[in-house]
């Protein structure tokens, strides 16, 4: 780890990466909450699980393929473990 | 026995049905990989400290921190988080609809129950413990007539909250006969330490002749049967029966007690004109093998006690104490809800 | 012992590119050389110092207040283990008498809202306000005088809410107080009332403390101390602010609509009426969780750098152990629902929050594996500091394991309100926070005691401590898998529970004596001061252990490393002969430097207050206020409540004043701006956070009325008609236009020069305009034939309505202090610090208000 945090950029890679976690966890929630038990919900699940990952994605290549140890790296490492998880339930439960 | 409902081994480790088996298993697991995991932290805190050179630094190193901080835990934490998944929709199968169907009511401080029939309607009524067939899948609908109560029975499933405007759903089943202690999980205040409740399983052909006469003797216009004398009960075995008399109580006399102290305005005892339904349903007390919601055994002893000074026994509860009643008076009321088996 | 400097930099220049425009060779001029004019060391002695015998009531400076704080904070926690040992000996065996029913559940009640409320977060605020400006070399936190309030509000606040159970008036229905249970049906004394309205009110001086840690954290470190080389300690209580805003506003408003349903039957909770007992579950758990992660995170920073002191070697994995507090701080939220895993809620939603509670393992475990490999790097010396440290990782990890166990839902059904829960939060707890607190103690004592601790006595205490509380904790782990639930006065007999709460009691008590010889040594070595402490004990290699005084230090160096006493061993001696920044007192007043947020490059210097009686009085008299509530005395209250608004603007009064100098020299003759307005004030970054308070607690108002909308939609009556509505909307967006203006209008006038009525009017009006907004809404609701007392819908809309209405009543006491203050010619051009917050304040509130009037009465259409 060499870069540290003159970089803003890098800061800002660390906290979009867990907003898009948050984000994805609470939509995700808030559909199972107004459509439980149905399959509309699993559908967007699966749809925001998507855009989750393509955020990731995104932050990542737009980041400069930063490897996981770094901060901007680890942070998108920590966010994709969460959100796979998060991609769980609808899809197993 | 009321007695041998709860203690060793301990229930969530004892399961008696399906729901609390699988349970039970991921249970063990994960206590292996408590025990596992400390052992391991407290062992590479040993190493980091007193070991040796070669030790220190491949702990000293970022790897370590990867492999100890991410990669280990992020395999372990994915495969529970699978098996608990898996294991929470195998516990929570959508209701058919065919399965048995019982009403569990959190009071403050006891459990009203009700057996339902096909159609929905109560075709038993009844109070602090619950009958069960074997092999059969129960559900029970639970709800709350004031606060957030709890159903908890470890032996058999997870337990379930009671709330207020709700229903909520939960599915037990037994695999072999016998008692298990269930409690209130869920603090209601007052004597919420003291709410608890008995669930027995029967063998299927045992429950059916149990539910059939509970099922008849709910008949609203069936008279309850007249109080008999019967022998004295087995706990006063050096009683001189001329002398004592008192002991034994007369049944008879004991429903006129009942009647006329105002019991039935809170408790309903089926074919007679006790009707009240404030309180727990009286009308098979004498069978149940505990007395104020779990918490003692059943018989001549604790009858007395309770009716005479339950507020001692269980402070706060909805039920004054009776302490104007004589001895004699206790014995005889005692006597007759003896016979309400 | 010393760390390589960072790849590719060279010691000379400490950060590479400017953030503000300062020229990084200015930094080369330090340390200057020649010696300091006489005088100087004492003028500044002069001017900090603290008022003695009772003008100690008035003292604002963090030393003083810090230590109260932290004194307080230690009270409590020793009150709330009394209520813990007496609880312990009611359960030693089955059936016993010591503790009745009633007293037992005022008891358990009393221990977790005081452990929770009055000694974890404060304890750990309190060793901020202690320790952070030592440790980021700044002469105090910004705002000196609201730590004070925050102070006083929580010592009175708090231990006339402990006196409660003095006279059988605490709370019984446990800390977390569930409705129906602490509804006015079931809980009808005022008991209640003095959980939600005494702690309702704590809550303002945690958020006080956090505003106060996030603008001190970014903006007053010390020269060269990037974002990279802060103390871990100052990231995590970063963490920890952030966490505090947004979570406690959601507690604030559930206290306050159980209040208002109890005091006006506003039917929240009540299903009968469209209410929802799991609303207020959902709202008190979006609190309470990240709150266990608000006591941990800031002793896991203690941890960090104890651990490193320990091993006399820098933390390994420095930018790994900061990804994981930003990381726990956000996962935190989204496990709240945890608690709830046993309501019935839907199976898919259960997965999700088993899933989150998964995740947030993850980083506790990255910073764990951090300690041991910077333990594995280094050489421990087995001081008292090290064994509590290695304990901690080794309780918090069994703790921490247990809690992976509950996140499992099938798990959590069998084990969820059993005694295995009370195992698993004792074993967190303690072994993230109280175990750590006590090394800190140790570590730390130095700075403000003329002694240490006795390293003998501080063996035993550990020894007891740690083998009480597995002889405590570990049985209940098993008293759980046996069937025994929580919160119970006492247990039946032939449940094979006697001896395992037997073992319990005896652990606790174990545990008690290790208190107690900790506080005998404390009593034998403990002597407060200021000046003339016993110093760097463990040899620590942060800033806190530069030589000090109530000034802090005497200047304030330039930072090149994240340990600078171990990479500059002339750094303590050059610091205190002055040949850093800011060697005295530039205009003879107290001040500190203002430094950008991320590469802490010198801005401006900030005038900080000396004593005031304000903050002291204002703090008294709020305490009064709620407190009056409560038993029901409202003309004392309203009273109390005035002298308190009367106090407060009393001592905003001296936050704005004019200032004759410009420019100071902070040091080798570089030239800043003496307090300035806009962006870059830290006025302006107070009431945003203030903001974002407010925001989380509409949003959570809002939350409220969907939530149940979705629970019981059949209650729900129609909006008002659209034109009134857009009534409305124009009103408010006028007021957003006003409060605007308002800037624009001042700005128009040279320095100085007096601009007229319009700038304050066009305050006042946009106040107008919110409060006509506000009346119009209400009324408008009314005749649609909304009742606050009917439904859901009317407790939520009235609800939100009322907290609109309290917001815009203080905008609209801020606009006539505007005015106030024009009158008295104190409101110049072009930029004015109070115009600039009033004016955000009321555009703020006017924004707030359009969203809220809007959705209320635009969904669900």
């Amino acid at each position: 780890m060499d870069q540290g945090f003159y970089n803003r950029h890098d800061w800002w890679t660390l906290t979009a990466a867990l907003a898009v976690w948050l984000a994805h966890f609470t939509l995700l929630w808030i559909a199972s909450s107004i459509f439980p038990a149905q399959t509309v919900a699993r559908w967007l699940a699966m749809a925001l699980t998507l855009a989750a990952s393509g955020a990731l994605g995104w932050l990542w290549l737009r980041a400069g393929r930063p490897p996981v140890f770094r901060v901007p790296g680890l942070g998108l490492a920590i966010a994709t473990v969460g959100t796979v998880f998060n991609a769980m339930p609808p899809l197993i439960g | 026995m009321f007695e041998a409902l709860w203690g060793w081994p301990p229930p969530i480790l004892d399961p008696a049905g399906p729901y609390a088996a699988s349970v039970t298993t991921l249970a063990w697991a994960l206590i292996a990989m408590g025990v596992v995991v400390t052992a391991i932290i407290i062992a590479a805190l040993w190493a980091a400290i007193k070991g040796p050179p070669w030790i220190k630094s491949r702990l000293g190193g970022k790897m370590a921190v990867w492999i100890g901080g991410i990669a280990f835990p992020g395999v372990v934490l994915t495969g529970l988080l699978i098996w608990g998944l898996t294991l929470t929709a195998s516990l929570t199968q959508p209701i058919t609809g065919q399965e048995m169907r019982i009403r569990v009511t959190g009071e403050m401080w006891w459990f009203r129950v009700q057996y339902l029939n096909d159609a929905g309607q109560v075709i038993i009524n009844d109070a602090n413990e619950l009958h069960l067939p074997v092999g059969v899948p129960v559900v029970l609908e639970l709800r709350s007539a004031d606060v957030i109560h709890s159903f908890w029975v470890p032996h058999l499933s997870g337990k379930k909250d009671m709330i207020p405007g709700r229903t909520n759903l939960l599915r037990v089943e037994a695999s072999k006969p016998g008692e298990y202690g269930g409690v209130c999980a869920e603090y209601c205040g007052g004597p919420h330490a003291l709410m608890g409740f008995v669930t027995v399983a029967h063998a299927p052909e045992d429950w059916r002749r149990w539910s059939a006469a509970r099922i008849a003797r709910e008949d609203a216009d069936l008279p309850a049967p007249e109080p008999r004398n019967t022998p004295l009960p087995a706990i006063y075995t050096d009683v001189d029966l001329p002398r004592d008399r008192a002991l034994l109580g007369d049944p008879q006399r004991g429903r006129e007690l009942f009647m006329a102290s105002g019991c039935g305005a809170c408790h309903r005892v089926a074919g007679t004109e006790a009707n009240g339904l404030a309180g727990p349903d009286l009308t098979h007390v004498g069978s149940r093998l505990s007395l104020g919601a779990g918490i003692l055994p059943n018989h001549r002893g604790t009858l007395i006690g309770w009716i005479g000074d339950s507020q001692s026994i269980k402070p706060g509860n909805r039920m004054p104490s009776y302490d104007r009643l004589s001895a004699e008076e206790l014995h005889s009321i005692a006597a007759w809800l003896e016979q309400l088996r | 012992m010393s760390s390589a400097p960072l790849q590719g930099e060279s010691a000379a220049a400490p950060a590479r590119r400017s953030e503000t425009g300062f020229d990084h060779d200015l930094y080369r001029r330090f340390p200057t050389h020649p010696p300091r004019p006489e005088g100087e060391v004492e003028e500044l002695e002069r001017i900090w110092a603290a008022p003695k015998g009772w003008g100690l009531l008035t003292v604002v400076n963090n030393n003083y207040v810090g230590f109260f704080y932290v004194a307080t904070a230690f009270l409590f926690f020793l009150l709330a283990g009394i209520l813990a040992l007496g609880m312990r000996v009611q359960l030693a065996a089955p059936l016993l008498d010591f503790l009745p029913q009633d007293t037992y559940n005022q008891f358990f009640t009393m221990h977790g809202t005081v452990m929770m409320f009055l000694f974890a977060v404060p304890m750990v605020e309190a060793i901020g306000v202690m320790l952070l400006p030592q440790m980021l070399a700044a002469r105090d936190l910004p705002f000196p005088r609201l730590s004070a309030y925050a102070f006083w509000a929580y010592f009175v606040g708090g231990l006339l809410f402990f006196a409660s159970i003095f006279v059988g008036l605490a709370p019984d229905g446990g800390w977390f107080m569930y409705p129906p249970l602490t509804s006015i049906a079931f809980s009808p004394g005022i008991n209640t009332d003095f959980w939600l309205l005494g702690i309702g009110f704590i809550e303002i001086s945690a958020i006080a403390g956090a505003i106060e840690i996030i603008v001190g954290v970014l903006r007053t470190r010390a020269p060269g101390m990037t974002l990279d080389r802060m103390p871990m300690f100052a990231w995590a209580m970063l963490v920890f602010a952030v966490m505090i805003i947004i979570a406690f506003p959601s507690v604030i408003l559930c206290t306050l609509l159980l209040e208002l349903e109890r005091a006006f039957n506003w039917p929240f909770f009540d299903p009968t009426r469209g209410g929802d007992p799991l609303l207020w579950q959902h709202l008190f758990w979006f609190f309470g969780h990240p709150e266990v992660y608000i006591i941990f995170l800031p002793a896991a920073g203690l941890m960090s750098m104890m651990v490193a002191s320990v091993a006399q070697t820098p933390l390994v994995g420095y930018r790994l152990n900061v990804v994981a507090l930003v990381a726990t701080g956000f996962i935190s939220f989204g496990v709240w629902a945890h608690h709830m895993f046993a309501t019935g809620m839907p199976r898919v939603s259960t997965g999700y929050f088993s899933a989150a509670s998964m995740a947030v393992s993850l980083p506790a475990g990255i910073q764990v594996f951090c300690w041991i490999a910077t333990l594995a790097s280094g050489k421990v010396r087995w001081t008292t500091p090290a064994l509590f440290v290695v304990g901690s990782v080794v309780i918090f990890t069994m703790g921490g394991l247990t809690g992976v166990m509950v996140g499992m839902v099938p798990f959590d059904w069998q084990v969820h309100d059993s005694y295995f829960i009370v195992a698993h939060l004792h074993y967190v707890l303690l072994g993230g926070m109280v175990f750590p607190m006590f090394a800190a103690f140790y570590h730390w004592v130095g700075m403000t005691s003329r002694r240490g601790l006795s390293e003998r006595l501080g063996k035993w205490v550990f020894w007891l401590m740690f083998a009480g509380l597995h002889v405590t904790f570990l049985p209940m782990h098993l008293t759980g898998f046996m069937g025994m639930p929580r919160r119970v006065y006492t247990y039946l007999p032939d449940r094979g529970l006697d001896t395992l709460n037997l073992l319990s009691t005896v652990g606790a008590f174990i545990l008690a004596g290790g208190v107690l010889l900790f506080l005998i040594d404390l009593a034998r070595n403990f002597r407060f001061t200021t000046d003339d402490d016993a110093g760097n004990l463990y040899n620590g290699g942060t800033l806190e252990w530069l030589p000090t005084g109530l000034y802090s230090t005497r200047s304030i160096p330039l930072v090149k490393s994240r340990e600078p006493l171990w990479d500059d061993p002339d750094i303590s001696k050059d610091v205190e002969e002055g040949r850093y920044f800011l060697p005295g007192s530039a205009t003879g007043l107290r001040e500190t430097l203002i430094t950008s947020p991320v590469n802490a490059e010198p801005q401006y210097l900030q005038i900080m207050p000396g004593p005031s009686p304000w903050p002291v009085a204002a703090a008294v008299t709020t305490a009064g206020f709620f407190l009056a509530l409560t038993v029901q005395a409202y003309a004392f209250s309203f009273t109390s409540g005035v002298i308190a608004v009367g106090c407060v603007l009393r001592w905003l009064w001296e936050t704005d004043p004019p200032i004759k100098q410009e420019t100071a020299d902070i040091g080798a003759g570089i030239t800043v701006p003496i307090a300035i307005t806009g962006p870059s004030s830290h006025g302006w970054w107070a009431l945003n956070v203030l903001a974002v308070v407010m925001g989380m607690i509409a949003a959570m108002g809002l939350f409220s009325y969907f939530y149940l909308y979705g629970i019981h939609p059949e209650v729900w009556i129609a909006a008002p008609g659209l034109l009134a509505t857009a009534g409305i909307g124009v009103l408010l967006v006028s007021a957003l236009g006003l409060a605007w203006a308002s800037r624009r209008l001042l700005a128009r006038h040279s320095q100085g020069e007096n601009p007229g009525q319009l700038p304050w009017m066009a305050n006042a009006l946009a106040a107008a305009c919110l409060v006509a907004a506000l009346w119009r809404d209400v009324t408008g609701w009314q005749a649609a034939g909304l009742a606050p007392t009917a439904t859901g819908q009317g407790a939520t809309v009235f609800g939100v309505l009322a907290f609109q209405g309290c917001c815009v009543a203080v905008g609209a006491v801020m606009a006539l202090y505007l005015g106030y203050r024009s009158g008295r010619g104190l409101l110049t051009g072009p930029t004015n610090v109070t115009l600039d917050v009033v004016a955000r304040y009321l555009g703020y509130i006017a924004i707030q208000g359009f969203v809220l009037s809007m959705v209320l009465r635009l969904f669900p259409g």
